[in-house]
């Protein structure tokens, strides 16, 4: 596989699967007594900058994903302390170090985390599920052409 | 919504009624239909979504974050809401 975005997120799923059960959007729907859980969410793969001189197609790309830590609990206001800590789990898995920023040196830029927003949903289900979704970016340069 | 009467009542509480079952409140047995369909959260999690309608006049006292043992299964009561006339939805978590 060489394809640069699918390198990197597959190198997060693998990561993070060391401490849950790893689901990339759009996924299955899973029972709720098989979280806690990490979703890939949201993930896009745009172009902001291109040069063409004929020659190579340099762009560079801006790989953006959300990662969603999903946990039940026994009460909405337990929930919070337990998503903190799958929270703080996936950011030292992804951000805690330069290992884990360039995820290994697969991405040299470094992944930046944009946003943090807290998901509820405490009347669907038995029990209250969420927790706290985290977006990403990795900007990275690629070689999509080849000389004319 | 009219209102129901008592023989109303009694037939939506009718033991043959399906999904009837008894819940201990307060220490009291209480006729009521448990509701357990399937539900999503987010479109990803799926699970039950547990609801237990009885008589307004049995539930009462019953309060958001009390215990209820129904059908054999303890639930806390997740909110108390009246949906219909002289009735009480109770949604239940596990």
């Amino acid at each position: 596989m060489s394809h640069a975005a699918s390198l990197i997120l597959a190198e997060v799923a693998k990561r993070l699967a060391d401490i849950h059960p790893v689901y990339v959007s759009p996924p299955p729907t899973i029972p709720v007594d098989a979280l806690p859980a990490i979703f890939l969410e949201d993930i896009s793969d745009e172009v902001v900058e291109s040069l063409d001189f004929g020659g190579p197609l340099q762009e560079r790309r801006a790989l953006r994903f959300a990662v969603f830590g999903c946990i039940a609990s026994t009460a909405a206001l337990l929930m919070i302390a337990d998503a903190g800590d799958l929270c703080a789990g996936i950011e030292a898995m992804l951000l805690a170090n330069e290992d884990a920023r360039t995820l290994g040196g697969l991405c040299r830029p470094g992944l930046n985390r944009l946003a943090t927003t807290y998901r509820n949903d405490s009347e669907s289900l038995q029990r209250p599920v969420g927790g706290w979704s985290l977006q990403f970016e990795c900007q990275y340069h690629s070689n999509t052409g080849t000389p004319v | 919504m009219p209102a129901f009467d008592s023989a109303d009542m009694a037939a939506f509480f009718d033991p043959d009624m399906p999904g009837y079952a008894l819940a201990e409140v307060k220490g009291a047995s209480v006729s009521g239909i448990l509701r357990q369909p399937r539900a999503d959260a987010f479109g990803i999690v799926e699970g039950n979504a547990f609801s237990f309608v009885g008589l307004e006049t049995d539930l009462s006292e019953i309060r958001e974050g009390d215990i209820s043992v129904i059908a054999n299964r303890e639930f806390t009561i997740g909110s108390v809401r009246r949906e219909y006339p002289g009735m009480i939805t109770l949604s239940l978590m596990l």
